[in-house]
């Protein structure tokens, strides 16, 4: 918490409205810049506000439904967790995506940053959200797997695959780590596509923004993250070895990444005000 | 240390929508020197909006050249630093979700001259809570808001589009105080929009220089001083005024019944042309009093006549000429 919103909390204590006088006239200046910290800061730890609750309360329900389980003597022999929670999170992180626009855009170019550092601060937000999905989902397969070998139930993925040990949760959370941020990338770029052509037009761009995405479900561990299109309707698709699926997202991700931050130069505020004609 | 106060210069700025028929800005120049303070006035749709949305660089203009202390705005980090544009709902930086202490820290972290102990004084003047989601305060305490986030960022150009006109008569003159103290302080360019003649009046005393906005295109760009020079207020009996005008200015320029409309002639650019082409800006009648508003100064010769008649012989109030120039019925531009 920043001195100001401290000292703005101790001074709600004193109820507002009780004085009606001139404002100090000795106040110096102590405020910040639109630097890549403090821009990445607000995107990255604004949406992990919101993001960090949905964990939370996923993981609350999840514990209380493996715990109904042990206590009513059901068993499993696939992880609840891949089931569950591990493959919905990519929306998530598509839904942040999108924010970045519609949310921070305004926010932080109404407060005196330039497109270019809304880009910079998105890309930021990216690595530091799809670093903390991934070490959810990678912890949370980990606590499962304790909590299993407890109950002595086999902890096997949906296809008979077994998590082999740190190497194999290593693989897992840098799988889902390069998974979320290509979701994070679409996102990003619908958001400024809905954003510089309004909420009539951008559909025509959801289909190339929609392609890092596209990529990292059909090139990336389709049966260890347990993706929910790979392997339905698209087995037919040969999946890539795993270093050359996670160098083809990366790829994908960098591209969308220069692809966002040309794109946001155009976008003109407020958002959905009429474009400039040329 | 950056630029305390930003000088704007204008040259044939032109904004079209796309899929718009009509220019949002028509080949508008001015030049608004570093630390006035400038009033900006026009009805819903003149381009109040839209220029003060090219001067904080939310958008690029479609033709002309912008200025800013020097260098075009566009995508220019020190100089989008140092614009704050405010408006009633406190500007697009404003999450509505978010608390008002959390949107003032936002502002913290990313305004250079923030002061955060006169944020909180202001904030404390106008009684808006600290803890409460922007989205559930009313319209005038959003406003609030907005002004206090303008004052407390000192950005060296500060533009104020209609914030002040939701808030209520004490708050708004809390406002005007603030403004004119603070500025004392921390010199800074700002530009007031306002949409009704009434707060011409209002911020007469504010403002340094005028800008009249019409449907896109500038109709006046001058000191307010040199406005009110322009024209003139004649007060007195009804009949003497009547007759004063009559013979000051041509027998056409008041009706029969004494009832001059507004917009019925040009504003003179500057010029005294007299006759039935002079503008009659406002007409009223007190009683046996009457007050008439004329887009032209009462020529010095006739000064001691206008005396000897018992009348009284004025500038033109701001509001007036500020009403006259952005009527639709307005056909030619003032100075």
């Amino acid at each position: 918490m920043t001195d100001f919103a401290r000292s703005t909390e101790s001074g709600s204590q004193s109820g507002a409205g009780a004085a009606v006088e001139p404002a100090p006239r000795a106040g110096r200046a102590s405020g910040g810049r639109p630097s890549l910290g403090n821009t990445g800061a607000i995107t990255s730890v604004g949406s992990l506000m919101w993001m960090g609750v949905l964990w939370l309360v996923v993981a609350v329900i999840f514990a209380i439904v493996l715990g109904v389980l042990a206590a009513t003597d059901g068993s499993l022999d696939h992880s609840l967790w891949q089931r569950a929670v591990a493959g919905w999170q990519r929306w998530i992180l598509l839904a942040a995506g999108v924010t970045m626009t519609t949310t921070f855009g305004p926010m932080l170019v109404g407060n005196g940053a330039t497109r270019a550092r809304l880009a910079s601060a998105s890309a930021v937000a990216m690595v530091v959200l799809a670093l903390a999905g991934s070490l959810f989902i990678t912890v949370g397969y980990g606590l499962e797997g304790l909590a299993f070998d407890g109950l002595g139930w086999r902890h096997d993925l949906r296809d008979g695959q077994d998590l082999d040990g740190a190497a194999g949760y290593a693989r897992l959370g840098a799988g889902y780590l390069a998974l979320f941020a290509a979701y994070f990338a679409s996102g990003w770029l619908i958001g400024i596509a809905r954003g510089v052509l309004g909420s009539d037009d951008f559909v025509v761009l959801i289909p190339p923004a929609v392609v890092p995405a596209a990529v990292a479900e059909l090139l990336l561990m389709r049966d260890l993250a347990g993706l929910p299109f790979g392997g339905r309707g698209f087995g037919w698709v040969p999946e890539p070895a795993y270093p050359v699926g996670m160098l083809a997202v990366v790829a994908a991700v960098v591209v969308a990444a220069l692809v966002a931050r040309r794109a946001t130069r155009a976008l003109t505020f407020p958002l959905g005000t009429p474009r400039p004609a040329d | 240390m950056p630029a305390m106060a930003y000088g704007i210069d204008i040259a044939g700025l032109t904004v079209r929508h796309r899929g718009g028929t009509a220019a949002a800005i028509d080949d508008v120049t001015f030049s608004v020197a570093p630390g006035r303070i400038c009033g900006l006035f026009g009805r819903d749709g003149a381009g109040k909006s839209t220029l003060l949305a090219v001067l904080a660089a939310y958008r690029r203009p479609s033709g002309g050249t912008v200025r800013v202390d020097g260098e075009d705005p566009y995508e220019n980090a020190r100089l989008m630093s140092g614009t704050c544009l405010v408006d009633e709902g406190g500007g697009i930086g404003i999450e509505a979700s978010t608390k008002v202490r959390e949107v003032l820290e936002i502002a913290e972290m990313l305004r250079p001259n923030w002061d955060p102990a006169y944020a909180e004084a202001l904030l404390e003047r106008f009684e808006v809570p600290r803890e409460q989601k922007v989205d559930a305060l009313a319209r005038g305490r959003r406003a609030r808001l907005a002004v206090t986030i303008a004052l407390a960022s000192r950005a060296p150009l500060t533009l104020f589009d209609e914030p002040h006109l939701a808030l209520d008569p004490p708050s708004r003159q809390i406002f005007y105080d603030e403004l004119r103290a603070d500025l004392d302080r921390w010199p800074r360019t700002v530009v007031l929009a306002g949409a009704a003649a009434d707060e011409a009046d209002e911020t007469a005393s504010l403002v340094d220089d005028v800008l009249v906005l019409r449907r896109g295109r500038l109709l006046a760009a001058a000191p307010a001083a040199r406005l009110r020079s322009l024209g003139s207020e004649i007060t007195g009996p009804a009949d003497a005024v009547a007759a004063f005008v009559a013979e000051t200015f041509g027998a056409r320029v008041l009706d029969a019944e004494g009832g001059g409309g507004i917009g019925s002639g040009d504003t003179g650019g500057g010029g005294t042309g007299g006759g039935a082409g002079t503008a009659v800006l406002a007409d009223r009648r007190v009683g046996r009093l009457r007050s008439v508003v004329l887009a032209e100064p009462v020529p010095e010769d006739r000064l001691a006549e206008a005396d000897r008649a018992g009348l009284d012989v004025g500038p033109v109030p701001l509001r007036d000429f500020v009403a006259h120039l952005s009527s639709d019925d307005q056909r030619e531009a003032a100075p």
